[in-house]
């Protein structure tokens, strides 16, 4: 399928927008600032174009970023991991709390001194008025420099709020009074516990079935159940769980399936839906975790295109085959 | 341009109408920058006046000399003394009415009014107020300044937070979105976290219809009765909805189960929105159409996304002479609520410009009770120790601070009494010069 030429932008109608890319005719929304004379744009809700006639046709500036302290830090138990994994507090101003409770929320962390190449894409778990909890696992060598800065100084630069780590949004905003299904594995889980809780503040039903994967450990279970959200641990099988993902399709119904794993996993999901859907049964919308490779998170370095897409501010509502193109 | 006052007001709405109202009869010379082409903002589709706590806070506004807003929207009222669920004794001002006589009535105290005055940037230093300038290079200085620009949107608020643009009365696409003052001198600002699952916001409450729409025995009844209650089919109810509303005193299910429709010159509809196709199976709305907001079958606009820190004189915390008022002072929703707050910080920001103490409302008095309950302090927290601060909207007329009222004995509808009662607090006639 061919993606439309524009879509519709994570940051649009934000005090983000607009950015740098309106002033360089590269808005990824608007046709009019890529130097059409037509409005054929992804229609974000709001006028890109008038936004920024009315600045004076400058840029906003980017996202703040702020030195902060790690107030907690907590390993996570692995017995057969190579790797650590650990789960952070970090106390951050109000407004980027807040900013960071809606689904897909994620922050960049890169230790204190160190140039923007070490910033690390981070889900935000939970949210208080002044502190975000995320998870981390430290394999690589930005991660590893993260867990060096976590177990000395617990100093890290925060960059954000961002919001595309979550792709279907329009999906989980119209279906959440219904019921949602959640298949989480791995380090994918931290991106689990605000789309539970944004589920369950609409009334709607959620139930995760939770696999370790490759990071071994289960460690959104007790944030779940204090969201009075259903889970299940699925442990590893050969068929990575695809059986037990059907029959929980197919004998109940659900509204929003949402996919909280690797680029496979979103993959092995969506050749099981067109399965099921053959057989005339009713399908379950599909949402999915981003597993782009992020960088600066503000459409200029490329490291996130996607079929000529920049992946880190483009919502791909309703055209998930486009995700999967690479 | 540059152009001096002593004291500008910034945002026409009822807060910022009574700010100047109030700073003009302390003896300053006033201005009002308003972004839009009217005043009274989100006071273009209200109309519900002197409900619950309203009344005693209406009278305490009388007595004391700053009730000239309660005195020109009971002279415009539709109706008055009406009940509906939750709510006794409401008087309704005509919306269509109100602001051409709010607009005399400030020409006639000799306020100047600077209208398609957006405000967008400020020039300050060490927490003082040097001067603002508008979007088409206006520079206003004065000696103290009221932010009086309200909390709903920017648009963008109203896309991420709600259902998008609605294309509401406050008409962001065409005068430019709201801008806060305060934020603008890097004052800090909060949202109402009533809600957990999003970043803050709350959306309006009601939504209008053009009574020429409704079938002719509709209309009559409304015209005559000022309320009409129908129940809403069994498979419409969606009671979702309540948690999301700005105002609590109207989250009650008998909200989502009837259609609650007031006489306002409009038909106000006592819900955020109401799907149009939805709507139009109901007997005697078949042909309805709303008129604010235009997509009402849509969703409404967010508000409660731009409260600023500030003590019980309305000062804001950080700001030498930056006064706030209405939404922009608390979790505060309401006209009435808007044009107490408005009047104090008013005349504050009049007796600062003449170096003079400034005013406190006693917290024997209803209105002192609010203004002190209903502040946050810097870090967001309630500023007094049982307050709600952010989680909880704060209105004379219903929820957590009408019950509060009425444990403290405040609510009242016996005018002598509170004429007795201001009288005792010292406060008779203190914003008269
Ligand atoms: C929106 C989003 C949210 C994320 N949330 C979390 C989280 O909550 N906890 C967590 O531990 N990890 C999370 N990640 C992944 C994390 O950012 C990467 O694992 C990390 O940047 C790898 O850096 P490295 O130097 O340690 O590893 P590298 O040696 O660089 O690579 C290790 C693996 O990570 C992938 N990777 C490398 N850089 C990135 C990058 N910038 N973005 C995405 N993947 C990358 C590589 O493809 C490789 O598979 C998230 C990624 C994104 C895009
Ligand atoms: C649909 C709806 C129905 C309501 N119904 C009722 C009701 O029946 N009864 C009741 O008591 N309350 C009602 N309310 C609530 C009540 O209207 C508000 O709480 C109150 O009017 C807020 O007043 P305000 O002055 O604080 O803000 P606003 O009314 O929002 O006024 C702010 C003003 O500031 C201007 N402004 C903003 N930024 C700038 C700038 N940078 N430069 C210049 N000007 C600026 C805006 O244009 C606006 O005119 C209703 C609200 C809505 C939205
Ligand atoms: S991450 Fe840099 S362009 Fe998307």
């Amino acid at each position: 399928m061919q993606p439309a030429k524009s879509l519709p932008c994570f940051d649009a109608g934000s005090e983000y927008c607009p950015c740098i890319l309106a002033g360089l005719g590269k808005c990824i929304s608007c046709s009019m600032l890529q130097g059409k004379d037509t409005c054929d744009c992804g229609w974000n809700g709001v006028c890109v174009l008038a936004e920024f006639v009315r600045t004076g046709k400058q840029a906003r500036p980017g996202r703040e970023q702020v030195t902060a302290q790690v107030t907690r830090l907590t390993p996570l138990a692995r017995p057969q991991a190579d790797y650590k994994a650990y789960l952070a507090e970090i106390a951050v101003p109000s407004k980027l709390a807040r900013w960071c409770t809606l689904p897909g929320s994620f922050v960049l962390l890169r230790p204190e001194g160190t140039r923007e190449a070490f910033n690390v894409p981070i889900s935000v778990m939970e949210t208080s008025q002044h502190s975000i909890k995320i998870a981390v696992e430290c394999r690589g060598p930005k991660t590893t420099a993260l867990e060096q800065a976590l177990l000395k100084h617990r100093k890290v630069v925060v960059t954000g709020p961002f919001w595309s780590g979550l792709q279907g949004y329009t999906q989980l905003a119209s279906l959440a009074h219904g019921n949602t299904l959640v298949i989480a594995k791995g380090m994918a889980q931290a991106a689990v516990p605000p789309i539970a809780r944004y589920v369950r503040a609409r009334g709607g039903n959620v139930k995760t079935l939770i696999g370790p994967g490759t990071l071994g450990v289960v460690f959104i279970d007790g944030i779940l159940e204090r969201l009075g959200a259903g889970f299940e641990h699925m442990p590893r099988t050969e068929d990575r769980n695809l059986g037990r993902i059907s029959d929980e399709i197919t004998t109940r119904s659900y509204d929003l399936l949402v996919s909280a794993g690797s680029k496979l996993q979103h993959q092995a999901i969506l050749n099981l839906l067109d399965t099921i859907s053959e057989g005339d049964n009713p399908v379950p919308r599909f949402v999915w975790v981003s597993h782009l490779t992020m960088v600066c998170a503000e459409g200029i370095c490329g490291s996130c295109l996607l079929a000529g897409f920049r992946g880190c501010k483009a919502r791909f509502d309703e055209s998930f085959e486009v995700h999967l193109l690479h | 341009m540059r152009i001096y006052h002593e004291v500008i007001v910034i945002g026409g709405g009822w807060s910022g109408v009574s700010a100047a109202i109030a700073a003009k009869k302390a003896g300053a010379d006033t201005a009002l920058c308003e972004r839009t082409d009217m005043l009274l903002g989100a006071g273009l589709v209200g109309g519900i006046m002197r409900n619950n706590g309203r009344f005693s806070a209406a009278e305490e506004c009388i007595a004391m000399g700053c009730g000239d807003l309660f005195e020109l929207t009971d002279s415009i009222a539709r109706h008055r003394n009406l009940d509906f669920p939750g709510h006794s004794h409401a008087s309704l001002y005509d919306v269509h009415l109100a602001e051409p006589a709010v607009r005399a009535l400030l020409l006639k105290h000799g306020i100047a009014l600077y209208m398609e005055k957006r405000v967008t940037r400020a020039r300050h230093r060490e927490g003082k107020l040097i001067q603002v300038e508008s979007e088409d290079g206006y520079v206003f200085h004065a000696e103290a300044f009221v932010d009086a620009t309200g909390s709903s949107g920017p648009q963008g608020m109203c896309q991420r937070l709600g259902n998008g643009c609605a294309a509401c009365i406050q008409r962001c696409p065409s005068f430019g979105p709201r801008v806060s003052i305060a934020r603008l001198m890097g004052l800090p600002e909060y949202m109402t976290s009533r809600r957990q699952d999003i970043p803050g916001g709350a959306m309006s409450g009601s939504c209008k219809i053009y009574k020429e729409t409704l079938s002719q025995s509709l209309r009559e009844k409304l015209d005559a009765e000022g309320v009409v209650i129908i129940p809403v089919p069994q498979d419409m109810v969606n009671y979702s909805k309540l948690h999301s509303k700005v105002c609590q005193q109207y989250a009650l299910r008998e909200y989502a189960e009837s259609l609650v429709l007031l006489d306002t010159g409009h038909a106000k509809l006592m819900t955020s929105y109401f799907p149009l196709e939805h709507l139009r199976q109901i007997p005697g709305l078949e042909n309805a159409r709303y008129a604010d907001p235009l997509a009402g079958g849509k969703g409404n606009s967010m508000r409660l996304t731009a409260t600023v820190p500030r003590d019980s004189t309305m000062l804001a915390t950080g700001a030498q002479n930056l006064f706030v008022a209405g939404e922009k002072a608390g979790i505060c929703v309401g006209h009435t609520e808007a044009i107490v707050t408005g009047a104090l910080a008013g005349r504050n920001a009049a007796l600062l410009a003449r170096k003079k103490p400034l005013l406190v409302i006693p917290g024997t008095l209803a209105t002192g009770d609010f203004i002190r309950f209903s502040a946050i302090d810097e870090a967001g927290n309630p500023a007094v120790p049982d307050g709600y601060g952010l989680s909880a909207s704060h209105a004379f007329a219903g929820s957590v601070y009408f019950e509060r009222m009425k444990g403290l004995g405040l609510y009242t509808t016996d005018q002598g009494l509170v004429r007795s009662r201001v009288r005792e607090a010292g406060m008779e006639g203190a914003f008269c010069s």
